[in-house]
């Protein structure tokens, strides 16, 4: 791949261990091609916290069944057993492929916690577990008037080392609606191995979000200015997948 | 002095060997009837009886070849039955193919001669072709739309599902938390989730509204979770429906046109369906793999893909591969039939360090490859091999042949075996071995007989009449010609007659000893050539014979050498009483030599009784104690009828630390004890053979030939001094086949060889004294051998009563002796 070697760090975080397994994988597979050291986070959200200690709140698990009332207490210990587990699992797989890691267990909001970590050059990385295990693709979503050519390249070294088809979801400008952009990337982007090109021109940040709520690919690169603009919470409740966003 | 006829007749030059007038034989002649070649002479009962056994249907009737090894018992049978085989049909193949429902049950089918190979092929080529073109079915632009449809349509349905769920979660001002615990939805405000403070601040009613809302959402998400599951299920299902659809249209074809070509015989559709049915269901099994990175030279459409470890279910192992040009049934012999060899074996292979195996590693054994023909096996080969008995014997009882492993018999290996279909079995065994394994097997398997009704019985040799020795000759040119040898001028080819009479130990037989008479002619072809000789000539067949028989007769002249030096004692000259040269045979390994041991006899008064002091040291055998025993009673019924029997005799054979057995020298012990009895001494120029009966007549016995060439060698060595000679049963003459050194010296007038026909006879001989017959009163001539023994044991029995009366011995015992 021509994504820089050597360069910035993966920021690896998510609010639970299920989230993180799922993106483990692709944080190991991005690293063992970049060289780039591994940075795992566990934040333990404030929102999830409090919502623990209201009354009577209910957990459901991923097969559809309601646990006990989730108390703060059950909670706590539930984000250390994840702490665990992450930490060990980030460990097997890190070891295995020889690559450097480290394991921080954070309190905060996690876009807030990755994105203060960060730094020029890294990627931040967003667990999500996908619930439906016919997941395909990597989906890169850029901006249709101002490609990142790097963007494309890590998308597709992505989407090579895991066996993935790639998509690519290009959106107007900044994404306002209503805002206008050429009907075709410009002839200098490698569209790579794209199956699947999304040329929209005026649905905004709704169209991508749409667009990625029917897609249910395995992961999502996304541009960092879109990824600020849109929202990476947003962006992870509609792509319901991992989410890579390199930092400018 | 007695006359000739008393004293036995002593025998002419010609009466000690066989002669033969005989024809030369050449070379080119005997090799121009190939034809005729390798027909045994004097073996027609053995021939019919193979024949018999090769024709008649009957399954039980299978053959045993009995005779002497070297006497051409495999090649006859193998000759007898090729010839048979030709009138019976090709047997068709067998081959296993995999049980696709129970793999540790191959299925066995059979086929037509030829076409297992033909099909091993196709299936092969089935493999290949299918591994070209069901990756490219399954790349096709056609399938992949299709696939990504249904891996779309049901994605579509679970994020449609999920994301009206979030959309509507969002516009309740609810978000789906994902926590270490699961799912949690809490009230939102401003898009952030709310503290606690913040929603118990709240008015009650909109913490009713809030509190209704995360129900009525954690309710639907519950439900779209569980619907995942289900969901996967369907689709998966959908996409194996799909794939089985795609790969279809590529099995297929190329399964219909195996149909074709083979449906048409009985088993083979069934197969090939299940064939179907198992590529369209496991079709991923060709897109597993990816070769293209280590195609190596060649070009991936080109690879054997058959060969990989995930096609080997669909391959066929040929069994038994006939030819379509055979022109006749098989006949096989076994040479080693160890279980494995016999009844087929499955292998294993290492995996993973466990020992594995499958359909493809069932090996055939002899039995499937003579099956609808002939199997020839050694019998001693079989029984000594473990289980290969009891094998052959179940599959020819249960005529199938199941393969088993002796590890399975034993229990000895866990490790993944297999339970073959069986295979029809149809074969006409031939065991070939001594009588005594024939002997031995109808009296203690009671299953043998049974299965083995025909037995062919070699002869040992045949009657040397004038048209066997035509036949003989003619016997000899099939070995020159078989062996390449150079051609046997009549002197050899009469000199080898000659030696057959010897090896049958009969004058008037010609043994059929093929292995031995070839190893002579082999040894003589190399004297001839050694010689620079075009021929074999009788000087180079004597010389053969003379050869081995040095080679081997290191222990021979051991014991000459024992003699000479009087380190055993035997006098070839003089006069003893009660002393006498009798001969015995002894074997080491091949090689059979007489040598004369020196027996006495020594006699006094006392109660009845002749003493074998080889028994009583239990270095006699049984044969000889009765020989013993028969003497004593010639003793008592000749002698002295009017008198209890008061003799206490002992005899011994000197200088032996060995066993002695057989009864051969009982004549030489009545001699012996006749002479000790009379006081007449025994010429000890003589040296005796032969048994006797209780009427004093002289019975064959065995080895004549060696027996009186070792005391002729004996006498050589001190000396031949005219009066030398042996005593032979006159039965025995028809036996002699002497050495030529022998036959010379007698010709001479150095050495005699006298044969006798009763125990007067021999006694005239050795002691020079009339043996005297009963007059008319019954009474013995005074001087006579016979009227002095008779005195001897009168003054024995007048001793005796006189003892018993005088009170001295024991009262008991003499009053029971004069009873």
């Amino acid at each position: 791949m021509n994504v820089e070697r050597g360069k910035g760090r993966i920021i690896l975080g998510a609010t639970c261990f299920a989230d993180a397994s799922a993106a483990i994988r692709i944080a190991i597979s991005l690293a063992g091609q970049t060289g780039r050291r591994i940075e795992a986070y566990l934040v333990e959200e404030e929102a999830i916290l409090h919502y623990s200690s209201l009354p009577t709140v209910t957990a459901i698990s991923a097969g559809g069944a309601s646990s006990e009332p989730v108390t703060a207490d059950a909670m706590r210990e539930a984000y250390r057993h994840d702490a665990r587990v992450y930490e060990r699992a980030l460990s097997d797989a890190a070891r295995a492929a020889a690559l450097e890691w480290s394991f921080t267990t954070e309190r905060g909001e996690l876009a807030a916690t990755l994105q203060g970590s960060a730094g020029a050059g890294d990627f931040l990385l967003f667990g999500y577990q996908k619930l439906q295990r016919n997941a395909e693709g990597i989906v890169i979503v850029d901006r249709l008037a101002r490609p990142d050519r790097q963007l494309h390249e890590l998308g597709q070294a992505i989407a090579g080392e895991m066996g993935q088809p790639l998509y690519l979801v290009s959106i107007a400008g900044n994404g306002e609606p209503g805002e206008a952009g050429s009907a075709a990337l410009p002839a200098d982007v490698d569209k790579g191995s794209a199956t699947t090109v999304i040329e929209d021109g005026s649905s905004g940040h709704a169209g991508l979000l749409r667009h990625l709520s029917g897609m249910g690919p395995v992961g999502v690169v996304v541009s960092p200015d879109l990824a600020s603009r849109v929202g990476v919470s947003e962006l992870l409740d509609a792509a319901r997948c991992p989410l890579i966003v390199p930092v400018e | 002095m007695p006359s000739d006829n008393q004293s036995g007749v002593p025998l002419d030059a010609a009466q000690l060997c066989a002669s033969f007038s005989a024809t030369p034989i050449e070379t080119d002649a005997a090799a121009a009837s190939p034809a005729e070649s390798g027909d045994l002479i004097g073996q027609e009962r053995a021939l019919d009886a193979i024949r018999l056994a090769a024709r008649i249907p009957n399954r039980e009737f299978n053959l045993f070849v009995m005779g002497r090894p070297g006497y051409g018992r495999h090649s006859s049978v193998f000759r007898v039955l090729e010839e048979e085989a030709r009138d019976r049909p090709v047997p068709g193949d067998w081959v296993y193919v995999n049980n696709f429902e129970n793999s540790d049950k191959p299925i066995a089918l059979e086929l037509p001669t030829g076409m297992a190979a033909k099909l091993k092929r196709a299936m092969e080529v089935l493999v290949d072709d299918l591994a070209n073109e069901i990756p490219a079915i399954f790349e096709s632009e056609d399938y992949q739309h299709r696939r990504r449809a249904i891996e779309q349509g049901f994605g579509e349905q679970h994020e449609k599902a999920f994301g009206e769920l979030m959309e509507s979660a969002r516009e309740q001002d609810l978000t789906i938390l994902r926590t270490p615990m699961g799912f949690g939805v809490a009230a939102t405000r401003e898009g952030k989730p709310m503290t606690p403070d913040v929603f118990q601040a709240l008015p009650s009613d909109e913490r009713d509204r809030l509190d209704h809302s995360i129900k009525e959402i954690q309710s639907r998400l519950e439900e779209v979770l569980r619907q995942v599951p289900a969901r996967e299920k369907a689709r998966r299902a959908a996409v194996a429906a799909l794939n089985a659809e795609v790969a279809k249209t590529g099995v297929d074809g190329s399964i219909d046109q195996l149909i074709a070509d083979f449906g048409h015989v009985e088993g083979i559709k069934t197969y090939l369906e299940t064939v179907r049915a198992d590529l369209v269901e496991n079709a991923g099994l060709f897109l597993e793999t990816n070769p293209q990175a280590d195609a190596g030279a060649f070009p991936v459409v080109t690879a054997k893909r058959y060969q990989e470890p995930q096609f080997r279910r669909y391959a066929v192992n040929a069994m038994i591969c006939n030819s379509d040009e055979q022109d006749s049934a098989p006949v096989i012999a076994e040479n080693l039939p160890t279980l494995g060899n016999l009844v087929g074996r499955s292998e294993h292979a290492s995996h993973m360090g466990a020992l594995v195996t499958d359909f493809t590693m069932i090996k055939p054994g002899a039995l499937h490859r003579a099956n609808g023909g002939y199997l020839v096996i050694d019998v001693r080969q079989i029984l000594s091999e473990p289980f290969a008995w009891e094998a052959l014997k179940r599959c020819l009882q249960t005529r199938q042949i199941s393969i088993s492993s002796a590890q399975q018999r034993l229990s000895v290996l866990a490790t993944a075996s297999l339970d073959p279909d069986p295979i029809p079995l149809n074969v006409r065994v031939a065991l070939i071995g001594e009588r005594i394994f024939f002997y031995l097997l109808t009296a203690n398997d009671p299953d043998f007989a049974t299965l083995f009704k025909v037995q062919a019985d070699f002869n040992d040799e045949i009657a040397a009449d004038e048209e066997n020795a035509a036949l003989f000759a003619k016997l000899i040119g099939d070995i020159v010609a078989r062996e390449q040898l150079r051609k046997l001028d009549a002197s050899a080819v009469a000199r080898l007659m000659v030696e057959a009479t010897r090896l049958s130990d009969d004058a008037e037989k010609l043994s059929l000893d093929i292995g031995q008479l070839t190893n002579i002619l082999r040894e003589a072809e190399y004297w001839a050539a050694a010689g620079g000789k075009t021929a074999i000539a009788g000087q180079h067949v004597e010389e053969a014979i003379s050869q081995a028989e040095t080679r081997a007769s290191r222990p021979q002249e051991l014991a000459q050498e024992a003699i000479a030096r009087e380190t055993l004692l035997i006098d070839t000259d003089g006069s003893v009483a009660g002393q006498i040269n009798a001969l015995s045979v002894v074997q080491v390994g091949t090689h059979r030599f007489g040598r004369p041991s020196r027996v006495t006899a020594r006699v006094r008064m006392g109660r009845n009784r002749v003493v074998d002091i080889e028994r009583e040291v239990e270095l006699g055998g049984p044969l000889h104690s009765k020989g013993v025993l028969i003497l004593s009673g010639y003793l008592a019924t000749h002698f002295a009828l009017d008198v209890p029997m008061s003799l206490w005799a002992s005899i011994v054979f000197e200088q032996s630390y060995g066993g002695v057995d057989g009864d051969s020298a009982s004549a030489a012990e009545l001699f012996c004890l006749l002479s000790a009895l009379s006081g007449k001494p025994i010429d000890q120029s003589f040296a005796v053979t032969g048994s006797v009966n209780q009427q004093g007549h002289i019975q064959a016995i065995g080895g004549v030939n060696e027996k009186i060439e070792g005391f002729f060698d004996i006498c050589a060595a001190k000396g031949l001094t005219g009066r030398q000679g042996v005593l032979i049963p006159k039965s025995n003459v028809k036996n002699l086949a002497l050495r030529t050194r022998v036959v010379d010296a007698v010709k001479a007038g150095k050495f005699s060889v006298i044969a006798i026909e009763t125990i007067d006879q021999g006694i005239e001989a050795l002691t020079g004294c009339a043996a005297g017959a009963r007059d008319e009163e019954g009474a013995y001539p005074d001087q006579s051998i016979n009227g002095l023994v008779e005195a001897r044991l009168r003054e024995f029995a007048h001793g005796l009563r006189a003892f018993a009366r005088s009170g001295k011995g024991d009262g008991a015992g003499s009053s029971e002796e004069m009873s």
